[in-house]
């Protein structure tokens, strides 16, 4: 797959897992390579320029092992922007699906 | 493991055009990332694997690189314009009185040697590196043209990645600065003592040399030495083994060492996808008919061919992609080549 088109879903999918729940970089790599075959090196870079576009806002949290752990919070300009990627993912989606013959079409 | 790859990843940021802060920021998130997976006792390699390597990390990072701000004099630039003219009336005067068209020619480098040390003297960016493609060819010509020592006078060529390391000193630290040198210091050791003495089954153990200072970088002192000693026990075999038998035998002495290498987990195997049976046969059978073939025959010039039978059975078993011939055709070009060298064709 092309990688900056992999890129977009993978900000897509970063901005779905911090809107769900509050993360710390270690968990959004964890659950995010868990479920998708992704290169690691890009969600790091990704969880940062997200966070300099505003999308994000970092707090401290102390944590059980260690020095106190930076977490990841989704902002409303983030949410607004998650709605319209969401929005537009779901179209260009099922543009796709219906090119493709329909969902019973793709295994 | 992982604090060799924050210094790495450290090392990398300071080329980088960005504030103090900004790397610190970048690199206390690292550091976090790898207490975490830690705390959930993730081993170093899984670790690694999850956070990927500091130079695609930084390239995605999409920062820019640190540029120097001075420009070229004025003076400089008509330097550089007016070389193409300098070196062509050099070269006819040369030519002309004294009847030295060659090595006369050799005048023309001074085109791109005047741009280089007109665009990077006195900043800091690998000068002598850029320059020393240049210095070494002339060396080289004159060595072979002069004294007709064009081997090993190619050995000159070296100084190209030796500038390189040693110009790179500022970015790494004593180990591994030596370790960087240690692959070109025994390869020159290694031909040099080997032209002039003929003797190279026991000059190659100079490279073991690069092989002693990479066990340095080993984290775990119990790793250490463990590798050092079974590397000393096998170089001391591998000596008795060659003479009083031969060096292929005595070469068997360093399975020993291998063998501590992957127990202390320095030499990894990786193994993407599945291996079944029939994998697993045709690798053992090719290092058996290699040794074999090369041992009993000995023909061990061709025997290594036999290695060959694994990736091209590899890629014959799991390409998917209709374009087959692609990857197959460095091996036929082996075949090919051998076919040719055996017939007299080449050379």
């Amino acid at each position: 797959m092309n990688s900056q088109f992999k890129r977009g879903i993978i900000e897509l999918c970063v901005l779905k897992i911090i809107s769900e729940e509050e993360r710390s970089s270690f968990e959004v790599i964890e659950t995010l390579g868990a479920k998708i075959d992704v290169n690691e090196n890009t969600i790091y870079p990704i969880l940062r320029r997200l966070t300099k576009n505003n999308y994000f806002e970092t707090y401290s949290k102390a944590s059980p092992v260690g020095a106190p752990r930076k977490f990841y919070k989704i902002t409303d300009l983030g949410l607004k922007n998650l709605k319209e990627f969401e929005k537009e993912w779901k179209q260009f989606l099922e543009s796709v699906l219906s090119i493709l013959g329909g969902k019973d079409n793709v295994k | 493991m992982l604090n060799e790859f924050i210094g790495k990843l450290e090392s990398l940021l300071n080329q980088y055009d960005i504030s103090e802060q900004e790397k610190q920021d970048i690199l206390d998130d690292y550091r976090q990332i790898i207490d975490d997976g830690i705390g959930k006792e993730l081993s170093d390699m899984t670790i690694m694997e999850m956070i990927g390597s500091p130079e695609k990390i930084v390239s995605e990072l999409g920062l820019h690189q640190k540029h120097s701000s001075t420009t070229k004099s004025h003076g400089g630039e008509k330097l550089i314009a007016l070389s193409p003219f300098i070196s062509l009336i050099i070269f006819f005067v040369l030519g002309i009185t004294k009847n030295l068209w060659h090595p006369g020619w050799m005048v023309f480098l001074l085109i791109p040697v005047t741009a280089i040390i007109v665009e990077l003297f006195g900043k800091d960016n690998y000068a002598l590196t850029a320059l020393s493609p240049f210095i070494s060819f002339i060396i080289f010509m004159l060595l072979g043209s002069k004294y007709n020592l064009w081997h090993p006078g190619w050995l000159i060529f070296f100084i190209i990645p030796l500038l390189g390391i040693i110009e790179s000193k500022k970015e790494m630290d004593n180990l591994e600065f030596v370790t960087a040198l240690s692959p070109f210091i025994s390869l020159i050791a290694f031909i040099l003592i080997g032209y002039y003495t003929g003797e190279y089954k026991y000059t190659w153990l100079l490279f073991l040399l690069v092989v002693f200072l990479g066990i340095f970088h080993e984290y775990s002192s119990k790793s250490k030495l463990i590798l050092f000693t079974t590397l000393f026990l096998s170089t001391g075999l591998y000596l008795v083994l060659t003479y009083y038998y031969s060096w292929q035998i005595g070469l068997l002495a360093f399975i020993i060492f291998v063998v501590a290498g992957i127990y202390t987990n320095t030499i990894n195997i990786f193994i993407n996808g599945n291996l079944n049976k029939l994998d697993l046969f045709i690798v053992f059978m090719s290092f058996t008919s290699f040794i074999c073939v090369g041992y009993f025959l000995d023909l061990w010039e061709i025997s290594w061919l036999l290695l060959l039978l694994i990736p091209i059975t590899m890629i014959l078993k799991y390409q998917k992609a209709k374009p087959i011939l692609t990857p197959l055709s460095p091996f036929g070009f082996i075949y090919f080549t051998n076919n040719i060298y055996d017939t007299g064709l080449l050379f």
